[in-house]
């Protein structure tokens, strides 16, 4: 009996694809869950004190904005702002007068060793947090060494964030929330 | 192992193995930030099924080019469809990319293989082979996805 050279790729193919089809549809709900599960518990992070939060449509015109959680004390924003490498998605927990709380990155594909520390760097994040709600690079902000425009795009990031809670982001609803 | 088509099976296998450790992370580790699943990817993909196949058997004397080209576009359509990891719209775009990445990187691989498999060094050839060429991809990369 003759044995068809292409059909071991093909079975290969066919039983990978199956394997995956099969986990990503019992994966999913959990996938989920663990994503809802993760997401309070950084919210709760970002803003302490905060007991719940509610999710707000965004209706300003600031595209920095992405997603807006409303709490008693103040607010988590999302933000997706322009980075080196593709975009950079944040949290930024700001209290009701407009100051920062916290700050997480969620998402970037920055430059290894130089913007990927927009991550971790603790020097970096820390100078956004109780210190004002406008922030530009080079004035009250020291980049990251190597790593300007990632710098620059987590700075747009905090003061989209703060500014949508002031009032200073005029075309959204901060105005009639917390400004 | 002299199948000729052993570069696809391997493919297959590595592609899934991977694709199903982003699954496995994204459930579990949700805040973790993996790797996109773009060029970069598929290049290190391709290179590290062409590593296995240079040292799983003897030598392909000769590839047929449009069944190797027919199945890497398939895994490449197929696969990242059934882990949910590129969208429906993307998929025709990121399956032709991803095709002519892999024939490329082949192509590359085995000419540049072939010529530094000399003498007891020859051992490591596939692995700087793949070295090499990865480190090209990555300056060309942002071109095509």
């Amino acid at each position: 009996m003759k044995r068809i050279p292409w059909l071991q790729p093909v079975a290969a193919l066919l039983l990978a694809a199956l394997v995956l089809f099969a986990s990503s549809a019992v994966l999913s709900p959990i996938a989920k869950e663990q994503e809802e599960q993760e997401l309070q518990s950084i919210l709760s992070t970002l803003l302490p004190g905060a007991d719940s939060f509610t999710q707000e449509a965004y209706t300003g015109e600031d595209e920095a904005i992405s997603a807006v959680y409303k709490a008693e004390n103040g607010y988590v924003i999302e933000t997706v702002t322009a980075g080196y490498a593709g975009d950079i998605t944040m949290l930024v927990g700001v209290h009701s007068d407009g100051s920062i709380s916290g700050l997480v990155v969620r998402d970037m594909q920055e430059t290894y060793g130089l913007g990927m520390k927009a991550l971790s760097d603790v020097a970096f994040l820390s100078q956004f947090l109780w210190n004002g709600t406008s922030f530009t690079v080079g004035e009250n902000v020291d980049a990251l060494t190597g790593a300007t425009v990632t710098s620059k795009a987590v700075a747009k990031a905090v003061t989209s964030a703060s500014a949508f809670v002031t009032g200073a982001d005029i075309g959204s609803s901060a105005t009639e929330w917390g400004g | 192992m002299k199948n000729a088509y052993r570069l696809n099976t391997f493919l297959a296998a590595v592609t899934g193995l991977v694709f199903l450790g982003y699954l496995l992370i994204q459930t579990y580790s949700p805040a973790a930030i993996l790797p996109p699943v773009d060029l970069m990817l598929v290049s290190g993909l391709s290179l590290l099924a062409l590593v296995l196949e240079s040292y799983s058997g003897p030598r392909v004397e000769r590839r047929v080019w449009p069944m190797v080209a027919l199945l890497g576009g398939v895994t490449f359509a197929l696969l990242p469809l059934a882990a949910g990891l590129v969208a429906l719209q993307e998929l025709l775009r990121f399956t032709v990319v991803s095709c002519g990445a892999f024939l490329v990187l082949t192509f590359l691989f085995t000419a540049i293989c072939e010529r530094l498999a000399s003498g007891p060094a020859g051992r490591l050839a596939p692995l700087l082979s793949a070295g090499v060429l990865f480190l090209a991809v990555q300056g060309c990369s942002s071109l095509f996805l």
